[in-house]
């Protein structure tokens, strides 16, 4: 039997009355399009929004950036600071571009900065802070240690003058250099950590230069304390 | 005219037409029908686009086809209906065993391949028109019209097993 023979017969068979409306159709394809249109303008609101959130984001960044450029010009006074409340330094104001930032060796806004709890700042040229030499592969180790009392009068450094790590006690100026001689270049190589005690009398040093505690009111060495134990 | 007037008089002229494929397409009244509202709701949601369409009818073909298809794919309780409705008219024409056996017969083909038949046979359509409304290649469309023939013409010459047989003397 030829296929369209059967298909015109079944086409020709006398259709019932049928049930399609068109009005019904016209409602729901507007239905379709209002849920549409509300889709993409749902998703265009959120594009919008999320620009402009990634774009308060940026500015905002940008502008913490302006803040952590600021040029801070006073040196750190001999005597007579205040207790400081937090330390800091940057790569004057530039991205860090591990061993690609010689050219910034020298630079006073690559000093450590020093914040004192009345919102004063100062660098502290004596302490050493970013190593502009510091090679790529090293580049976790980015800059020597600085310490403060959680009193904030007192503070630890690595001098490079000295070639040691130092104590300052901020208000009357009075600096303690602790018994390692350490140079920057072990500095350089191997990430050290400094810590100091409540009363700034007592420094922890780990990593280039320790394990070890100095006492360095008195210049003596104290053992070092075993795992778990707390400062004497 | 606007777009809505247009539309309606588009589709109320084909009305007909459409259900004719759609029945061939699911051997039900009732479910042509339900093909059939999907896809003129679907046209009038792109009405803006299809009345400037070179050839309307295979524009709304290719909705109604898809339609079918997209359906089989979906759960069966998505393609059966309960409905109050009396069952189908009887047959009007000269012998209506055999449509009973052609509707039988065109029932047992595989979805995807009475669609290749109905598109090729009563649609008239050649096969790259064919594969370019069921989405898929020519030779796809050879291959499914090839099986569909093969299992239409052995469903017409197998009698039905549910209904008695004759015990030959």
């Amino acid at each position: 039997m030829d296929v369209k023979h059967v298909l015109d017969t079944l086409a020709h068979e006398e259709q019932p009355s049928t049930t399609v409306d068109l009005n019904r159709a016209i409602a729901a394809g507007r239905a379709t399009r209002r849920r549409r249109w509300a889709v993409a303008t749902a998703g265009a609101l959120s594009v919008c929004l999320a620009t402009v959130i990634t774009w308060s984001g940026m500015e905002q960044r940008g502008r913490d950036d302006d803040v952590a450029a600021v040029v801070v010009t006073d040196a750190l006074p001999a005597s007579g600071v205040g207790p400081v409340s937090y330390a800091y330094y940057d790569w004057c104001g530039q991205e860090l571009k591990p061993g690609k930032m010689r050219a910034l060796g020298g630079k006073e806004c690559l000093q450590w900065k020093v914040v004192t709890r009345t919102g004063q700042t100062y660098r502290v040229p004596e302490a050493v802070s970013v190593y502009v030499e510091q090679s790529k592969g090293n580049y976790m180790n980015t800059a020597a240690p600085l310490a403060i009392t959680p009193d904030g009068r007192r503070i630890a450094y690595y001098s490079e003058k000295d070639q040691k790590f130092a104590v300052r006690d901020l208000a009357s100026g009075k600096i303690w250099l602790a018994m390692p001689t350490v140079t920057r270049q072990q500095l350089v190589t191997r990430d050290t950590l400094l810590h100091l005690s409540p009363d700034g009398r007592y420094l922890a040093i780990n990593g280039a230069g320790g394990p070890m505690v100095d006492d360095v009111e008195t210049r003596r060495f104290l053992p070092s304390p075993k795992a778990g134990r707390r400062w004497p | 005219m606007s777009h809505d007037d247009e539309y309606t008089a588009y589709v109320g002229g084909r009305l007909p037409w459409l259900r004719r494929i759609a029945f061939l397409l699911c051997q039900d009244w009732h479910r042509a029908d339900d093909l059939v509202q999907t896809a003129i709701t679907r046209l009038y949601v792109k009405w803006r686009r299809a009345r400037k369409a070179d050839d309307l009818d295979a524009y709304v073909r290719v909705i109604l086809v898809r339609v079918f298809l997209a359906e089989q794919r979906g759960g069966w309780f998505s393609r059966v209906g309960v409905t109050s409705a009396p069952p189908d008219l009887a047959f009007q024409g000269d012998d209506s065993d055999a449509a009973m056996d052609m509707r039988r017969a065109l029932a047992s083909v595989p979805p995807r391949q009475r669609a290749t038949l109905v598109l090729r046979f009563y649609c008239d359509l050649s096969v790259e028109q064919a594969a370019a409304v069921l989405g898929c290649s020519t030779g796809t469309v050879k291959s499914q019209t090839a099986r569909g023939l093969t299992a239409l013409r052995a469903a017409l010459v197998t009698p039905d097993p549910r209904l008695p047989q004759t015990e030959e003397c």
